[in-house]
């Protein structure tokens, strides 16, 4: 008696069994009404799975990993450059200011008012001098002498030249050779620049991974 | 689309290219969305394992070697769905299911009910199928719907699922029978004859 082909029904209908096997069965549903009927069932069931409907999701649900900001990573890159190269310019303008401060210090500014000594009287000549050899140093001696003002007398005078040139609030400034400071040679500035690009290089760098993510 | 531009998006999603990677999802959104939510049931639960899987394709897609991507994201998915229905069931919030090598009879029909091919017409019919699903094992059911709904062949299916092309057929044999004899159950019958 010919053993019924149940067990192989689905991969029959599905054409997934081997050549012997696939003709086996066609041979045996040729001659089986049994078979070919649970057949035709199990070809309707296959048929209705497959019209089911396809219920779509209520939103995307694919992951946005599409790297956006191309631009974030040469700019992520520059901001870390940049922060290292500012943070280097701090330490060098750190250093100098440290090393350029004991120079500056020594200088004052009342080194360069008229406070300064007198200058000295032309020396008499050494040598004998007629009369009016004689008469000549001392007339220059005297008019030099003239010229001279008091001390005091200085200081007012140059007081009152420096408040008419503006130049009043001078006095308060370290000069250093009188030379104003440049501010690029600020530590702070550079220490500012350093912390802002580190900060943008973060902010590159996070935007950057919250895309990827 | 040409099998060669799936295969240039594919090599450019390999090699990193998120927008070709996001290209290749939307192409299988819709199917991967019902075959899981086929599997686990809700539509919460459908979507987190499609998300997940999805996202733990673009972290591994670089070691995709050749074959096809929607057959290797479908095997993330399936095994992500399978594996929560499994924790569902531990946690008691789904009922037992029969043993996967249980055999089961032909029902015999019941009573003379609608042609199959009236069923198909109705929303009653199709209704009636899904939840003959649902008393299916969860990997069979997988599987029948692998091949019912998504067309994979059965090697593919046995690569999706992990298992031998006998387990497949197997499978696939006791779902589809078990639906049927859910439908016979219900007053269905085919138009045999």
């Amino acid at each position: 008696m010919e053993m019924h082909v149940d067990n192989d029904l689905s991969a029959y209908l599905d054409e997934e069994l081997a050549p012997t096997d696939r003709a086996r069965v066609a041979g045996h549903l040729a001659t089986c009404e049994r078979c070919a009927a649970r057949l035709a069932d199990l070809r309707a069931t296959s048929s209705l799975i497959a019209s089911l409907p396809g219920p779509r999701p209520a939103r995307s649900l694919v992951p946005s990993v599409a790297t956006r900001w191309t631009w974030l990573r040469p700019a992520r890159s520059l901001s870390a450059v940049a922060s290292a190269a500012f943070l280097f310019m701090f330490l060098l303008t750190a250093a100098g200011s440290s090393g350029l401060g004991a120079p500056a210090s020594q200088l004052s500014p009342t080194s360069f008012s008229n406070n300064a000594p007198a200058a000295a009287p032309a020396p008499a000549p050494s040598g004998p001098a007629g009369p009016l050899g004689a008469a000549a140093p001392a007339a220059t001696a005297a008019p030099t002498a003239a010229a001279q003002p008091p001390p005091a007398e200085a200081q007012k005078d140059a007081a009152a030249s420096r408040a008419s040139t503006g130049l009043g609030d001078a006095r308060d400034r370290p000069l250093a050779y009188g030379i104003e400071p440049s501010p690029l040679s600020q530590p702070p500035l550079w220490l500012g620049l350093a912390i802002v690009a580190a900060i943008g290089a973060l902010i590159a760098h996070v935007r950057l991974r919250e895309s990827q993510a | 689309m040409p099998d060669t531009d799936g295969v240039a998006i594919l090599d450019r999603a390999r090699s990193g290219d998120g927008r070709a990677f996001e290209d290749l999802a939307r192409a299988v959104e819709a199917a991967l969305y019902r075959h899981v939510l086929r599997i686990v049931g809700t539509t919460a639960e459908a979507e987190d394992v499609v998300q997940d899987a999805l996202v733990s394709a673009w972290r591994s897609i670089g070691s995709l070697q050749g074959g096809s991507f929607r057959a290797w994201v479908f095997r993330i998915a399936t095994n992500r769905a399978i594996d929560s229905v499994r924790a569902r069931r531990r946690r008691g919030e789904l009922p037992l299911e029969p043993a996967e090598d249980e055999e089961a009879g032909w029902a015999e029909p019941v009573a003379p009910g609608p042609d199959h091919a009236e069923l198909a017409s109705r929303s009653e019919a199709l209704a009636l199928v899904e939840e003959a699903l649902k008393t299916v094992p969860a990997e069979q059911r997988a599987a029948l719907l692998l091949r019912d709904v998504e067309g994979f062949d059965y090697a593919e299916i046995a690569r999706i699922t992990a298992v031998e092309v006998g387990t497949v057929k197997s499978r696939i044999h006791r779902a589809r029978l078990a639906v049927r004899n859910e439908l016979v159950l219900k007053g269905w019958r085919s138009s045999a004859g």
